[in-house]
């Protein structure tokens, strides 16, 4: 939990105290020996702005006294301001690093936001670098007839009895246990089945031949089943996929210019290494690419 | 030759069900047809309350799984370290509607009120922001917190339509509208009201991608009447293509107020429309159960309605009543707070104002808040409120709203022709639909009445029953005179997973519901398949010992019908006893570490299914 508040901490600490009073005390006198700095600019524009601010506030118009002691506290904001940046004292504060960490990337995220939309040639790209990501897994369509192991002594050979009728010619409809999925299961992938009967019932149709009866056990007994249909997995057709795509690409987009600036900006600024282990050094190296 | 005729034989066969006569299908929201569609309705599991780091009391517990990456996990993908053992079929993710804007501003640096006091103690102090921002939610009158909202802060309103849109975009992206129709999503949110701490929550859910560009919230909502009214005029009325549901939960958290009639000029009107809205109750999530409570309401004490429960004796009866706090566990508990009560009270309204207010179906859900719907084991059990629950002694000790005697949640189960947005959110109106304890129990329910008694011996058992009777969540016809009704029902095990298998059933009951000439409300429960109850489990290492069923069904006809009382039936199906999340963290830890609410909780839970009521309508005199 980012519980830390380190304004708090640091504001507590004497140390930080006596270093923030010497910068002062080391300020003062370096601005005095400065002189004075660019003047702050009161022009009717900004009369009317802060008169306006005011008005609204006190919901009626403000006199010349109330306009000039508002200036004056924004005007001296502002000196506080200037002055803190004149001595530096933006530096090595964690609140300002991680404000300005934050605000350049959302800047690269914003650069990549506005690159142009993929067109369908990038996203056919997309889905065809991944397309176990898109593929759609294959089906199967069964009749099925139950010998449920809840009523029958031995369930597979009430299945193998089963199946002997149907291979005789018999009526699934007629045959069987009740089941609450019904008999006809139209086309589902092997893990759709798997929720119904298990893994076991799944894998059994895996490579069973169309239009046979055959056994498959299940979480209930046994099955006499026929394969009816089979649709091998295939990939979506763009449109179908287009959101899904798109989106993606998006995410990708914002991972790969977000590190291609961070490529930049470590060329930019290296890292200079003093006696680093050679073993941690090789990693750093690879880990920096 | 044979073989030609066989396969003709086969080719006629196959063009012979549903699909033959069914006209080509049309979507509101257009998308390739489902190659599996089925008349007499497929069975899809599915979560309908889902928070995610958009919710406030999601994000100050360190969970950071945005919409989509909800609806990722509920496909199957690994995040945030956790995967489900099997993906779910739907999904809706359910934010809370209030405060969008709000966390979105205060948890995005360089907002315009990242840096106020308010959205700093949100970020640091998690207890006291749950309580400030839970307590908004609580006002007859509320207001949004002028300090975020207000003059130089966020515009929340438009806030609040960013950060639905991204809402909607996550659903979109996750619907498979290929053929294979594999992964549904709903477009849906939380309206999070109260009042004094009783509990008033809905979920609202959308048909289709067409919604309101706004989520309503508490504020601009602030009872339930006006957020029907709103759903009507801003969804049904006032957009085309839009429809939609709002489902209520925890009314076990509500003191009697979640039921109570809103108050009009036409209550026949305003039932009508509730009526109409609100079809169904979540009657369990993570925090415990509504289906019933011994001590309030009609009926003889129940021993399966202990079932996780937040309240334990002694409390109040709220009576006629209503109360306040029971979010907080505290206040009187009513017989409204309890499916059982609630549906007897929409009979009573019924002969009150002609008009049934509460004809409730059943569902279940998570109710998380680590964007990982659908995560309903128990032995995997890792809390619902991200880093409050990190660890075993943690979720043993957590106090409201997390704590020792929440849960994983259940499922929603629906029989639904397909698994498209229209089919489910169909299934859902028409309360085709029942809720577990997370198991995936497969459950059939059918009223008629002239089944064949022999029924459950029958292949065709769904087609003869689908034939000439209603499936749950229906209204069946008054009968013949001198007949009664029957129900058949028929409970198939979950088949478990991989590492995960399944528990087999214990037995199968019906509760019925009716009320006599004087208008009182009755309960009672039948055993209607058992497969004994000789199974239990070894709370030394939570092994199962003894067998039930892998399928349970039976036909039962009600022995004291009275055709002149109006009447409910609906299916309990009982799995066999195994260890609690709780006892599973209690076993991890050395005994003299364990704290007191390894002494004080059920060691073990019978999981379960509820399915939709039918009711029997009564003969105009």
């Amino acid at each position: 939990m980012m519980r830390a508040v380190p304004g708090r901490a640091l504001r507590s600490e004497p140390l930080v105290h006596f270093a923030v009073l010497g910068l002062v005390i080391f300020g003062v006198h370096a601005a005095q020996a400065r002189g004075h700095g660019e003047p702050l600019r009161v022009d009717a524009d900004r009369v009317a702005a802060t008169g306006a601010e005011l008005a609204r506030r006190l919901a009626r118009a403000p006199a010349p006294a109330e306009i000039a002691a508002a200036l004056v506290t924004e005007l001296d904001e502002e000196r506080l301001y200037r002055e803190a940046l004149a001595l530096g004292l933006d530096r090595d504060d964690p609140i300002v690093r991680r404000r300005l960490i934050q605000k350049l990337r959302f800047v690269q995220e914003d650069l990549a936001d506005d690159a142009a939309p993929p067109d369908d040639a990038d996203l056919l790209a997309l889905r065809d670098a991944e397309p176990d990501r898109y593929m759609l897994p294959a089906r199967l369509a069964v009749t099925h007839v139950l010998a449920a192991r809840d009523r029958h002594p031995d369930p597979e050979a009430a299945a193998r009895e089963l199946r002997a009728r149907l291979l005789a010619g018999a009526d699934p409809a007629a045959l069987g246990d009740p089941c609450v999925h019904g008999q006809r299961l139209a086309l589902r992938s092997a893990s759709a089945l798997a929720a119904l009967f298990g893994d076991a019932f799944a894998a059994a149709l895996s490579d069973m031949s169309e239009g046979t009866w055959n056994l498959a056990p299940s979480s209930l007994g046994w099955h006499v089943v026929r394969v009816d249909a089979r649709e091998p997995a295939a990939l979506p057709a763009l449109a179908t996929l287009r959101p899904r795509l798109r989106a993606d690409w998006e995410a990708a987009r914002r991972e790969a210019s977000g590190h291609a600036a961070l490529v930049g900006l470590r060329a930019r600024w290296p890292a200079a290494l003093v006696d680093v282990e050679p073993a941690v050094a090789a990693a750093l190296a690879e880990a920096e690419r | 030759m044979i073989l030609r005729t066989a396969r003709a034989a086969l080719l006629a066969s196959l063009a012979l069900p549903a699909c033959a006569d069914d006209p080509p299908r049309s979507y509101d929201d257009p998308r390739e047809p489902c190659a599996d569609h089925n008349a007499r309705r497929n069975l899809y599991f599915g979560d309908l309350h889902v928070h995610t780091a958009y919710s406030f009391d999601a994000w100050i517990s360190d969970v950071r799984t945005d919409p989509a990456g909800a609806y990722r996990f509920a496909r199957g993908e690994t995040v945030a370290g956790r995967e489900l053992a099997r993906p779910l079929d739907f999904a809706a993710v359910t934010d809370h509607s209030e405060y969008l804007a709000e966390v979105d501003g205060c948890t995005t640096p360089g907002s315009a009120v990242h840096d106020t006091a308010r959205c700093v103690a949100f970020r640091a102090d998690a207890p006291g922001a749950l309580v400030q921002f839970g307590l908004g939610l609580d006002k007859e009158d509320p207001a949004r917190f002028a300090d975020l909202c207000g003059p130089g802060g966020l515009d929340c309103p438009a806030g609040a339509a960013a950060v639905w849109s991204r809402v909607q975009a996550a659903a979109e992206q996750a619907y498979d509208r290929s053929a294979a129709c594999e992964f549904t999503t709903l477009v849906a949110y939380e309206w999070s009201g109260s009042r004094m701490l009783a509990n008033l929550h809905r979920n609202v859910i959308f048909r289709t991608k067409d919604v309101p560009a706004l989520p309503i919230t508490h504020f601009e909502a602030p009872s339930a009447a006006e957020l029907w009214s709103r759903l009507q005029s801003e969804c049904r009325e006032g957009l085309p293509g839009c429809d939609v549901l709002a489902i209520p939960h925890n009314s076990n958290w509500s003191n009697g107020n979640l039921f109570v009639p809103e108050a009009s000029s036409d209550p026949a009107a305003l039932a009508r429309l509730r009526a109409d809205l609100e079809p169904l109750l979540e009657v369990y999530q993570h925090k415990g159960d509504s289906e019933c409570m011994n001590g309030v309401g009609a009926g003889e004490p129940d021993e399966l309605c202990d079932f996780e429960k937040l309240r334990s004796p002694p409390f109040d009866d709220c009576g006629d009543g209503v109360g306040a706090q029971g979010i907080l566990a505290r206040g009187c508990v009513s017989k409204l707070d309890y499916l059982r009560g609630v549906l007897l009270a929409g009979m009573q309204e019924e002969a009150r104002v002609g008009v049934n207010p509460y004809r409730l179906g059943v569902i279940a859900s998570t109710d998380t808040h680590n964007g990982t719907p659908g995560d309903v084991a128990e032995p995997t059990y890792r809390g619902h409120f991200g880093s409050r629950e990190a660890d075993a002694a943690a979720r043993l000790t957590a106090v409201v709203p997390a704590g020792p005697r929440n849960s994983p949640g259940g499922l929603v189960a629906v029989w639904s022709e397909e698994n498209s947005r229209e089919a489910i959110f169909d299934a859902l109106r028409r309360r085709e639909v029942y809720g577990t304890s997370g198991p995936r129990i497969a459950v059939r329910m059918f009223a008629a009445w002239d089944l064949p008694e022999d029924l459950c011996a029958r292949a065709d058992l769904v087609d003869v029953a689908d034939e000439r009777g209603v499936p749950m969540g229906g209204l069946l016809s008054p009968g013949p005179a001198g007949g009664a009704p029957q129900i058949v029902v028929a409970a198939e095990r979950d088949a478990g997973a991989q590492g995960q298998p399944g528990t087999p059933l214990q037995r199968v009951q019906i509760v019925k519901g009716w009320l006599d000439a004087a208008g009182v409300g009755h309960i009672a429960v039948f055993d209607v398949a058992s497969a004994g109850t000789d199974a239990s489990v070894d709370l030394d290492t939570c092994e199962p010992r003894g067998a039930g069923a892998d399928a349970l069904c039976g036909v039962w006809r009600d022995p004291q019908y009275d055709p002149s009382q109006p009447s409910f039936y609906y299916a309990r199906v009982l799995e066999d006893p195994t260890c609690r999340w709780s006892w599973r963290d209690c076993l991890s830890l050395p005994t003299a570490e364990r704290p007191k609410a390894c002494d004080e909780l059920p060691r073990t839970i019978q999981e379960r299914a509820w399915t939709s009521p039918i009711w029997v309508e009564v003969a105009a005199p």
